[in-house]
């Protein structure tokens, strides 16, 4: 969104109708902010009335410039107190969902969507809220079977790519043995495929890009490692034409964190070290292409290449940032065969995690990186 | 729309970087509190874009 939609001349319109914050939730004065409203993912967009601090609305991921505009424009009436009717009922799912109530999110959720007129512009946000509540309850098969449905009574705008791949994601997350996870996920995966071949509805080349993703995950959940592999092929395509069309460094640096993720997956890791070379000319205080460019030699049995690497990102990043980073480390030094080094980074970097403010300590990245020191036992 | 919230898994996949340039809107950096008080003397709500440079 910092590259493709904050820089849209259109949302100029909006500029003196609110104060904008941008915050990165890994330095340390983030903190303050995030014991108010802890995040659950990246991006999250928030709409806060200052006289009570508290948010009128949550937005789980990102948006468009259409969809920005629909909840500005939403998020601006509900501070002023001004909705009624349709926008009342969705004020309220905003509500809900932001108070992490989310059995009566998806109530309220689906309640509206049966409600509303199908061309009615709310709608298709009402519809994003209320999958998004099934996700927290891990509410699977529901999630995957509403997005289904829905499908067949969204317009192609954002919203449909945006339930597309959160069916699919949920259809995954069926448990293995239950009947009809086959076929649903199947149905979505046939939607978002049609929706890759086409591209007819107005979402960011990382949007797409996240559809390539969720496609190829389907693919390997069904075991269809062939069909994976073919669409990986194209998603790096895909991904090379959409970096050759940037018009910065900055936003060509958008789309290597997926390629190299193609590239790992398609065991071509040595295809992502150019770019990332690039890329760390262009931003030398980035400390993101030194970590991938880890991962790539790290891949490439480059181990020595790999530790520079780690300690050039280690050296710019600060805050949660950097467990990332050591736990890649760790892994490096375990396959070089230096099993005590590897046990000493994961030591500090258990040690760093306990140092960090309440706010931004990741229970899940410290069992993760627990399980991984165990492992070395 | 749904974003992953595994950090480790996000160093690999995230599409976030750092500062971009041309931004239409004034953001202020990470400063919770003075958004805050702008936001009050001038009777406007705060969007607040929460991400992570992974």
């Amino acid at each position: 969104m910092r590259a493709y939609v904050f820089t849209d001349a259109s949302l100029k319109r909006y500029a003196g109708r609110f104060v904008w914050l941008s915050m990165d939730t890994e330095r340390a004065d983030a903190a303050p902010f995030l014991e108010k409203f802890p995040v659950e993912g990246w991006p999250t967009l928030f709409v806060i009335d200052p006289r009570t601090e508290r948010a009128a609305l949550t937005w789980p991921g990102s948006a468009t410039v259409a969809q920005l505009s629909r909840l500005l424009e939403d998020g601006e009436r509900a501070v002023k107190g001004s909705v009624k009717g349709l926008d009342a009922k969705l004020a309220a799912l905003d509500q809900a969902f932001t108070q992490k109530r989310h059995e009566e999110a998806a109530r309220l959720g689906a309640k509206l969507a049966a409600e509303a007129p199908k061309d009615w512009p709310g709608r298709p946000r009402a519809v994003g809220l209320w999958i998004n509540a099934l996700f927290p309850l891990k509410q699977w098969e529901p999630c995957a079977k509403t997005a289904l449905a829905e499908l067949e009574k969204l317009p192609r705008i954002a919203a449909y790519a945006d339930v597309v791949n959160m069916g699919l994601g949920c259809a995954g997350e069926i448990p293995k043995e239950t009947a009809g996870r086959a076929q649903l996920l199947e149905a979505l995966e046939k939607a978002a495929v049609d929706l890759l071949e086409k591209r007819d509805v107005p979402v960011a080349a990382d949007d797409y890009s996240g559809m390539f993703m969720s496609v190829v995950n389907a693919r390997e959940e069904r075991g269809d490692e062939e069909g994976a592999r073919a669409m990986t092929e194209s998603w790096a395509r895909y991904l090379e034409e959409q970096a050759e069309k940037a018009p910065s460094a900055e936003a060509r640096t958008v789309f290597d964190s997926h390629r190299l993720t193609a590239y790992r997956k398609l065991k071509q890791p040595e295809k992502a070290v150019t770019m990332l070379q690039d890329a760390e000319k262009a931003l030398p205080e980035d400390f993101n292409p030194p970590a991938r460019l880890a991962l790539a030699y790290r891949d490439m049995g480059r181990f020595d290449d790999a530790l520079a690497a780690s300690d050039r990102a280690l050296a710019r990043a600060s805050g949660p940032r950097r467990l990332g980073i050591l736990s890649t480390r760790a892994e490096i030094q375990q396959k070089k065969g230096d099993v005590g080094a590897a046990k000493k980074t994961l030591d500090d970097a258990l040690a760093f995690a306990a140092t960090l403010p309440r706010a931004q300590q990741r229970q899940g990245t410290v069992d993760s990186l627990k399980k991984q020191l165990e492992g070395l036992k | 729309m749904k974003s992953l919230s595994c950090p480790a898994a996000l160093l690999a996949l995230s599409l976030s970087t750092g500062a971009f340039a041309g931004e239409v809107l004034p953001f202020l950096q990470n400063d919770y509190a003075a958004a805050v008080v702008k936001a009050k003397a001038k009777g406007v709500p705060v969007f607040v874009d929460v991400w992570a440079p992974w």
